[in-house]
């Protein structure tokens, strides 16, 4: 029998291991909620897709059968992904299967030993072609992946973007981990470690180009007992100047200047971004998106 | 905090959010992460609609909960030991943390549902019929699995039980 005094210290047991976890930081959590939640509403939006093109082929099949012809009408399957009335033309066309790519590359770039960590009932590797990172207007395209590596899990991302400042040792959020910052290539590698919770250490290395863009590498292990980066220092400069991020650099979009970027809800047949003071609107990857298993 | 702000809505919730998933995935905080990202990317995929939640926090934990309860039951209890998966929590005297720690283990050891009712209970203050509302049990299912719960944390916690919030 528990006793309402049982109860009580219950709660307040309960009370005080919860605050003893060193929570992540907000800015952290910002982002991840925002991937995540471009996920889903693209996997919807790709769904809806898929359903629609299927029903218009099936509709024009359908129609080129009660003429006579016998041939589907192709003309019907049009794109399952509206175009917003008035999208902005400086907008570089997206790149189909961008999604794809990143993910199968950023598997391609896992190190010797290191295996998908499949099962879980998460997503074990997914990748998104180029949307809208936030609301200071900075496009992206990212990959990640969870994998097992010497007995220990880790979660590996892989981001390419363009942000308005370069990421320094000097403009970074300060962590509690050492700071490098060394040429590589035809831009710098900036390498930079921290704790992030309980005996959780990230380690984020930024290869910065002239023009803003960069591709950067998250490496976080999901297990306290890892205290070392799965990659090596050589390895890791493979990784970012890897030709197959060279291409997704070339083609980012630039920087959109805008004061109030608003998302469309995704319920909405037309998805992207809306600049309210120009009234532009900047078309989001809708379908994009590649995951194994959610 | 503006209510139309999405950011501001993870600034006020984010650390309260994290600390129940800790609760819930016992201490695994790589896990407690990923249930936060997907309670929060839900969150952001509604946030238009938002008007509609009348309680936008209260909806963020039942979100985590099912989400939890969801990935938990579709995990095989032979794909990754339980054995020392939670992170060992911050500070306090050595007492404290291996009591912390004790009942970090209890809580893993309880069944996804059970956990999840003592997470809305004792941590969240939910009532029993709003706690059977989220997890879609009756009053009295919840009123059932408390008590077991409870009874499983006093075995493993012993004299501490009682004297955890004193400590």
């Amino acid at each position: 029998m528990t006793t309402n005094h049982e109860r009580a210290s219950f709660g307040a047991a309960l009370r005080d291991a919860a605050e003893s976890f060193s929570v992540p930081r907000v800015e952290d959590l910002h982002e991840l909620a925002v991937r995540r939640g471009r996920q889903i509403r693209r996997r919807k939006a790709a769904g809806r897709g898929v359903s629609a093109a299927v029903a218009i082929v099936a509709m024009g099949a359908l129609t080129a059968s009660l003429l006579g012809s016998g041939t589907p009408n192709r003309q019907s399957a049009v794109s399952p992904t509206p175009t917003p009335t008035g999208a902005h033309k400086s907008v570089p066309p997206i790149r189909p299967g961008l999604g794809r790519y990143m993910a199968e590359h950023l598997l391609a770039l896992l190190p010797p030993g290191a295996r998908l960590d499949t099962g879980t009932g998460l997503s074990a590797l997914n990748g998104s072609g180029y949307s809208i990172m936030g609301s200071n207007g900075i496009w992206a395209a990212f990959a990640q992946a969870f994998v097992m590596y010497g007995g220990q899990r880790y979660q590996i991302v892989v981001q390419v973007n363009r942000q308005w400042l370069s990421r320094t040792c000097a403009t970074l959020p300060p962590m509690d981990g050492p700071c490098t910052s060394k040429p590589l290539g035809r831009g710098t590698l900036v390498s930079t470690a921290g704790t992030l919770g309980p005996s959780t250490t990230q380690w984020s290395d930024y290869w910065n180009l002239a023009d803003g863009a960069s591709v950067e590498l998250d490496v976080r292990p999901a297990d306290s007992a890892a205290t070392r980066n799965l990659y090596t220092e050589k390895q890791i400069e493979s990784f970012v100047t890897a030709p197959a991020w060279t291409s997704v650099l070339d083609g980012l979009p630039q920087v959109v200047h805008c004061g109030d970027l608003e998302p469309q809800n995704g319920e909405n047949s037309v998805q992207g971004w809306l600049c309210v003071p120009t009234g532009k609107m900047y078309p989001d990857q809708l379908a994009d998106v590649y995951t194994t298993k959610d | 905090m503006d209510p139309e702000d999405f950011p501001a809505f993870v600034a006020s919730r984010g650390a309260h959010l994290y600390r129940t998933a800790c609760l819930l995935t016992g201490g695994d905080t790589h896990l407690a992460e990923d249930l936060v990202q997907e309670t929060l990317g839900r969150m952001y995929t509604k946030w238009g609609r938002r008007r509609r939640i009348d309680n936008p926090s209260g909806y963020a934990q039942t979100t985590m909960v099912n989400a939890f309860i969801s990935i938990r039951r579709r995990r095989s209890a032979s794909e990754r030991p339980t054995e020392g998966v939670g992170d060992v929590p911050d500070g306090g005297a050595d007492a404290d943390v291996d009591l912390r720690l004790t009942l970090i283990d209890a809580l893993r050891e309880l069944t996804e549902l059970d956990c999840a009712v003592l997470v809305l209970r004792f941590w969240e203050d939910r009532s029993v019929e709003e706690t059977a509302t989220a997890l879609k049990l009756t009053s009295s299912a919840v009123r059932s699995r408390s008590s077991r719960a409870l009874a499983r944390v006093r075995e493993r916690l012993g004299a501490d039980f009682v004297e955890f919030a004193e400590s």
